[in-house]
């Protein structure tokens, strides 16, 4: 005799609380508008001009600052994650914390990569002890170390309060790394921050569409970051309540 | 012009290869919760 398989609480694989739902519905939307949106960013910097000063390896610009920036945000995302779970207790605030600290830290190693590429075309050497590229590497090896907590932590809430408090406090060495040029002065080699106006003509609409590729880039992998974080969270607590010799089907 | 070329490359590189390892997690996971039903008789 066969029956319809019936499925342990909770019934369903759809998201339950609303920063899941979010996720979902970004999802699809997120994936197209990324696609398109890199393919025009690749046509516009291929077609920019060339800088008469840095020369061909300038057009690296329309690519290092937008990934800090994703970073940025995923660290910011981290510590308003971490605020949200301690306030409220919901999982889905640590899922979104410990989520967004991972796609963050890709994209902040994609900056401490691009960077030395950059550096080794103009100053002619990989790396320099510059505040801005010191203070980098810090918020690379802060959020690291967040990632390493949470992963040797698995499944204790104990830990996730403490990650929060820990992505809170990391959120610090932000505002000192965009502000590093400024505080070292003329001893720092790297350029500074970027202000309206200060590109050159035709180079904005590059810099612009790579600001909003990342950033896009940035929710679409977050989306299914947080989905696959909120899947292993539901698949253990399935086995949790399975009977024992029947986890599987 | 292969730094610029490097740049892009170890950029996007990466970006794709997590994407890829996303959706193949989402599969798995999905796949193990089908497989996590109880089929009674």
């Amino acid at each position: 005799m066969s029956a319809r398989p019936v499925p342990l609480a909770p019934a369903s694989a759809q998201p339950a609380s609303g920063v899941d739902r979010l996720w979902a519905a970004l999802r699809g939307p997120s994936g197209w508008l990324l696609a398109l949106l890199a393919a025009v960013w690749l046509v516009s910097v291929a077609r920019a001009p060339i800088d008469s000063v840095q020369g061909v390896i300038q057009k690296i610009l329309y690519v290092h600052p937008p990934l800090a920036f994703a970073a940025y945000l995923g660290f910011a995302l981290t510590a308003l994650g971490g605020a949200a779970f301690l306030w409220r207790g919901e999982e889905a605030w640590d899922r979104l914390a410990r989520s967004s600290a991972e796609v963050g830290v890709l994209f902040c190693t994609l900056v401490v990569v691009t960077g030395p590429i950059w550096a080794k075309g103009t100053w002619g050497r990989w790396w320099s002890w510059d505040l801005r590229l010191i203070v980098t590497l810090l918020l690379w090896f802060v959020y690291l170390a967040y990632l390493m907590l949470r992963s040797f932590t698995e499944g204790s809430e104990r830990a996730a309060r403490f990650a929060a408090v820990y992505g809170m406090a990391g959120l610090l060495v932000i505002p000192l790394n965009y502000f590093a040029i400024e505080l070292a002065g003329n001893r720092s080699i790297h350029p500074e921050n970027l202000e309206r106006g200060s590109l050159g003509e035709g180079m904005g609409l590059p810099f612009a569409l790579g600001a909003a590729v990342c950033l896009v880039a940035f929710v679409h992998l977050l989306a299914r970051r947080a989905e696959v974080e909120r899947l292993r969270g539901l698949l253990a607590e399935r086995l949790a309540l399975a009977p024992r010799g029947q986890e599987r089907g | 012009m292969e730094y610029v070329i490097a740049a892009y490359a170890l950029s996007l590189g990466p970006v794709a290869l997590y994407l890829a390892h996303l959706v193949r997690e989402r599969r798995r996971l999905l796949r193990d919760l089908d497989d996590t039903r109880v089929r009674p008789g």
